[in-house]
């Protein structure tokens, strides 16, 4: 049974199966039915057969950078438990059952964001965001719940068309919102009070990575002085320090130049998630708590070396 | 008593027999009979003479009235010329008295003014003659008193007898040849110094270098020799009667520095090391002076010697009855640690050392026997070292080296072993297309070596002074990779003077700069600027424009020697000019003023024929300073990230891994 197991297939149906489940948990997941499918006899054969999952599964998503953080995350899990109990059966029945924990807590954290970041919203205030992010829309759905009457104007987000998405679940809500192309942000961002972004990784740096098209809406926000949010959950806070976009590990990277006949279809290209770096960003709102760009890289030493 | 002479003796006199307070005073001497203090004189007397000649008025007035009483006019101008005379010689005898007063104060003045020169702006912070001096007088009072005696006359001996031991090789051609001057010159110049006969402690150097050439009669060129001459000068300052040598080192030697030294926190620094002198280990007193001739420079070098060294205290470390190994060894390691202080202040990495093996000390088990518990620490000494730089090294490189892509163009300042070995590693072994500009900096030039050590690889190098940094900027370059002397808690990077110039322009260019440095360099300290914490290095680097780097200059004390031989070549002209005077006074009262303008144009000439080097007689410029600082400080907005052995971090992070690693480390 074991040799059937396909760690990116185990994730691509979580990930199907849940429309509630983002990539890192997705990624646990797969690597906790992993544990428990191929039972591994020693504590070395574990750390081997998540390694080789884990780079496996880097390797066939093209989309890597949050799933790395749920990698990491749960490969600093393994790595601690095996220190910490001796007896190896004890600590893989701990190994699988505090797996589930994780996704378990996971989908509580954005109830935990939503209640912490409340209180960036206010009345009458008209938010602009950027991408579709379930962290973000929580934080809207519950400020609506609590009967504050704000706006929201979602950008369409191309070329995945992730605003459209956004937008339906928004109007279900009955909050007053309007989509607008990507590129009308720089027009309407001064009548815009804030900007509200999802993340998929967050950076040690404290920048983060996201669908592209964020790193322009924070330099505009900037420009203008709006302040410029990231909501995200802690576990996706990744052990990695781009300094740029070019840095990140993504497919259509650069830019392609060749040429076509004429006749044929005008593709887009170029990259699909772009990198923000920290100084255009206000403040985190994550389920740690409100945090400075600078923080992140505290709660990263502090989950890897304590 | 010609100008060619004064130059030779001067040359002759070599620096170790040179009391410094001797020349103090001479200088202090000379520097009277120039400009203010003569001003001064020539006001007063011009005064009195007016007061002279309405003394006169009132001396007719009473010639008239003793006229009137029937004495006759030659009588009384008989009477009055010997009271005129009687009260010149008492004016004499006065402005002498004045003048000496004066000269005392000027003493004090220039004491304070030019041997203890600052700028204002960092007199806070300790200048290497301080330093050297402290240095000296400890090292002295530590190495074997046969060889070293302190003198009363001064400091230098040690300086010779340290050449003896072989501990340093002396290397200037200029002591050598200094020594090697025909012998008649250094005696037509012994009469001519008793003629000037300043003071008997000169005279007494003096002799003693004659001697010392006499005993040289061959001419020497070799190292060999200069050893050699350098024996028999430390042996005939012994053998000397004239040379007094004093006892009680505590007292002879704080004295000599305080008469150059104004701080009072030097002096009782330094002599309560000379109290603990007992207790100073060899091992320690040789690394001080290395350090102090910054023959190990850069932070971690210095703190691996450091570790080196107290493994060796450590080994020699006996416990004293009646307390305990970890109790005791960390206080006898102060002691260690006061005088290493001394050479250059301690680096952060030295402090993060000294800080862990303190601790480490304090926890060993007191049952535990010496012999144990020393072997433990000498091994955790070892392993520190091993784990704190050696495989945190390895680690930062293969950090670095994920950032480093094909093809890229880097920027590195001065040197610094963990970049050369990143480049080296990614160009050599993972075979990426690599082109570094090195840029350097006056007055240390250690981007040559930097350059040197990447060139013998096969790497593309292009080298650059800091001058041209905007240039280099603009040279399609990639990244700044940045070594660090520390990074303080506030994320700022301190390290060699002109890395913050580097940042700052790569910064506007939007280059991303990176910074390689082990945690070890990561220092509690907050700080806002370079001037409240620095160092200052020798400022007479700054002022002659030499190729050869200073590091080596220093290391052979050419500098130092260098420095005495102007010293002693302007003493002897001032000594001169004072001669002169004094003959010019003698011949009449009239002539002084006609000797002043000489005096002058003398100073003019010297000026204009000079012609050399502005900065060489900074020392006696009452308003030119020179700083030489040896650190900057980099703001973190300027550095995009720090690689450590943990991994990347944004400068934001120090505290944070000092907070989270301070149980561990």
């Amino acid at each position: 049974m074991s040799e059937g197991f396909s760690i990116t297939k185990t994730y691509l149906k979580f990930l199907e199966e849940d429309s509630e489940m983002t990539m890192p948990i997705a990624a646990i997941e797969a690597l906790v039915t992993l544990l428990r499918i191929k039972n591994p006899g020693t504590a070395a054969e574990v750390i081997n057969s998540i390694k080789s999952a884990v780079d496996e599964l880097v390797k066939t998503i093209p989309n890597s950078v949050s799933l790395r953080a749920g990698c990491d995350i749960f490969m600093r899990f393994v790595l601690r438990n095996l220190h910490l109990y001796g007896d190896w059966e004890s600590c893989k029945k701990h190994l699988i059952e505090n797996g589930q924990l994780f996704v378990s807590r996971a989908k509580s954290s954005r109830e935990k964001i939503a209640e912490i970041g409340i209180d960036f919203i206010t009345d009458d205030d008209i938010i602009l965001v950027h991408g579709f992010s379930r962290a973000v829309y929580s934080l809207l759905s519950h400020a609506a719940n609590n009967l504050i009457r704000f706006r929201c104007v979602i950008t369409e987000t191309r070329p995945s068309n992730q605003g459209e998405q956004l937008y339906k679940l928004l109007a279900e809500k009955g909050i007053p919102v309007t989509l607008v192309v990507d590129g009308a942000v720089g027009s309407i961002i001064d009548k815009v009070d804030k900007v509200f972004v999802g993340a998929e990784g967050v950076a040690e740096s404290g920048g983060i990575i996201n669908v592209i098209g964020t790193y322009p809406v924070g330099v505009l926000a900037h420009n203008a002085r709006k302040p410029f949010y990231v909501v995200t959950e802690s576990h996706k806070f990744v052990r990695m320090f781009p300094l740029s976009s070019d840095d990140l590990p993504m497919e259509n990277k650069f830019l392609d130049f060749t040429r076509r006949p004429s006749d044929s279809e005008i593709k887009v290209s170029g990259p699909t998630i772009d990198y923000t770096s920290q100084e255009y960003i206000t403040a985190l709102i994550t389920d740690l708590g409100v945090l400075t760009p600078s923080a992140v890289s505290e709660e990263l030493i502090k989950m890897w070396y304590d | 008593m010609s100008e060619n002479n004064t130059e030779k003796q001067a040359s002759l006199t070599p620096p170790p027999v040179e009391p410094p307070k001797e020349q103090t005073d001479e200088k202090n001497s000379k520097k009277d009979e120039t400009t203010p203090v003569v001003a001064d004189g020539e006001k007063k007397l011009s005064n009195k003479e007016l007061k002279e000649l309405k003394k006169q008025e009132k001396a007719a007035k009473r010639a008239a009235k003793k006229q009137a009483s029937g004495i006759s006019i030659e009588q009384q101008q008989q009477q009055a010329q010997a009271k005129r005379e009687k009260k010149k010689q008492q004016q004499q005898r006065e402005l002498q008295k004045k003048e000496a007063k004066l000269k005392k104060a000027n003493n004090q003045n220039t004491n304070t003014t030019q041997t203890v020169k600052k700028t204002s702006l960092f007199s806070h912070l300790e200048t290497t003659e301080e330093r050297r001096a402290s240095v000296l007088a400890i090292t002295s009072a530590v190495s074997n008193p046969k060889t070293s005696r302190i003198t009363a006359a001064g400091l230098m001996i040690p300086m010779v007898a340290s050449a003896i031991s072989g501990s340093r090789i002396y290397t200037t051609s200029s002591f050598a040849k200094s020594i090697s001057t025909p012998q008649n010159g250094s005696k037509s110049n012994n009469v001519t110094r008793t003629s000037t006969a300043s003071s008997s402690t000169t005279q007494a150097s003096v002799n003693v270098i004659n001697a010392a050439a006499g005993a040289t009669t061959t001419p020497t060129t070799d190292i060999t020799s200069t050893k050699d001459i350098a024996k028999t000068l430390a042996t005939i300052s012994l053998d000397s009667d004239e040379y007094a040598v004093v006892p009680g080192i505590s007292s002879i030697v704080p004295r000599t520095m305080e008469q150059n030294f104004e701080s009072q926190q030097l002096i009782s620094s330094v002599k309560e090391l000379l109290l603990n002198k007992d207790l100073i280990h060899p091992a320690i007193s040789l690394l001080t002076t290395n350090i102090a001739h910054y023959k190990i420079v850069g932070s971690i070098p210095r703190c691996i010697a450091m570790l080196e060294a107290f493994q060796i205290v450590i080994n020699d470390y006996q416990t004293p009855k009646g307390t305990t190994l970890s109790r005791n060894l960390t206080n006898y390691l102060s002691h260690q640690i006061d005088i290493l202080k001394k050479a250059r202040p301690l680096s952060v990495t030295m402090g993060n050392a000294i800080r862990w093996l303190k601790q480490e000390i304090s926890h060993i088990d007191p049952s535990v026997s010496d012999k144990v518990a020393k072997k433990e620490l000498c091994e955790m000494i070892a392993q520190f070292a091993k784990e704190k730089i050696e495989l945190a090294d390895q680690l930062i490189i293969e950090n670095a080296s994920h950032h480093i892509e094909d093809a890229t163009t880097i920027v590195v300042y001065g040197s610094s072993k963990v970049i050369a070995d990143i480049i080296i590693h990614n160009a050599l072994t993972l075979k990426k297309n690599i082109k570094v500009i090195v840029v350097d900096s006056r007055p240390l030039f250690e981007g040559r070596s930097m350059a040197n050590k990447l060139r013998k690889k096969g790497i593309n190098v292009v080298y650059a002074l800091i001058t041209s940094l905007d240039a280099v900027i603009n040279m399609n370059v990639d990244y700044v990779l940045l070594g660090a002397h520390s990074i303080l808690s506030n994320g700022f990077l301190y390290s060699r003077a002109g890395t913050a110039m580097i940042a700052m322009s790569a910064n506007r260019r939007n280059i991303p700069v990176l910074v390689c440095c082990e945690s070890l360099k990561f220092s509690q300290r907050v700080q806002l600027d370079s001037v409240t914490y620095n160092e200052l290095a020798d400022p007479n680097d700054l002022v002659s424009v030499d190729f050869k780097s200073p590091v080596e200059r220093l290391a052979n004390e050419g500098a130092l020697l260098k420095q005495f031989i102007k010293e002693r070549k302007e003493v002897k002209k001032k000594q001169e000019e004072i001669s002169n005077k004094s003959k010019g006074k003698a011949n009449n009262n009239g002539g002084k003023n006609g000797n002043k303008k000489n005096d002058v144009k003398d100073v003019n000439n010297n000026e204009e024929s000079k012609n050399v080097n502005v900065l060489d007689d900074w020392q006696n410029l009452q308003s030119l300073n020179i700083v030489n600082i040896l650190y900057d400080l980099t703001p973190p907005e300027y550095i995009k990230k720090v690689i450590t052995e943990f991994g990347s971090l944004p400068p934001s992070s120090v505290p944070v891994i000092l907070r989270e690693y301070k149980g561990s480390a």
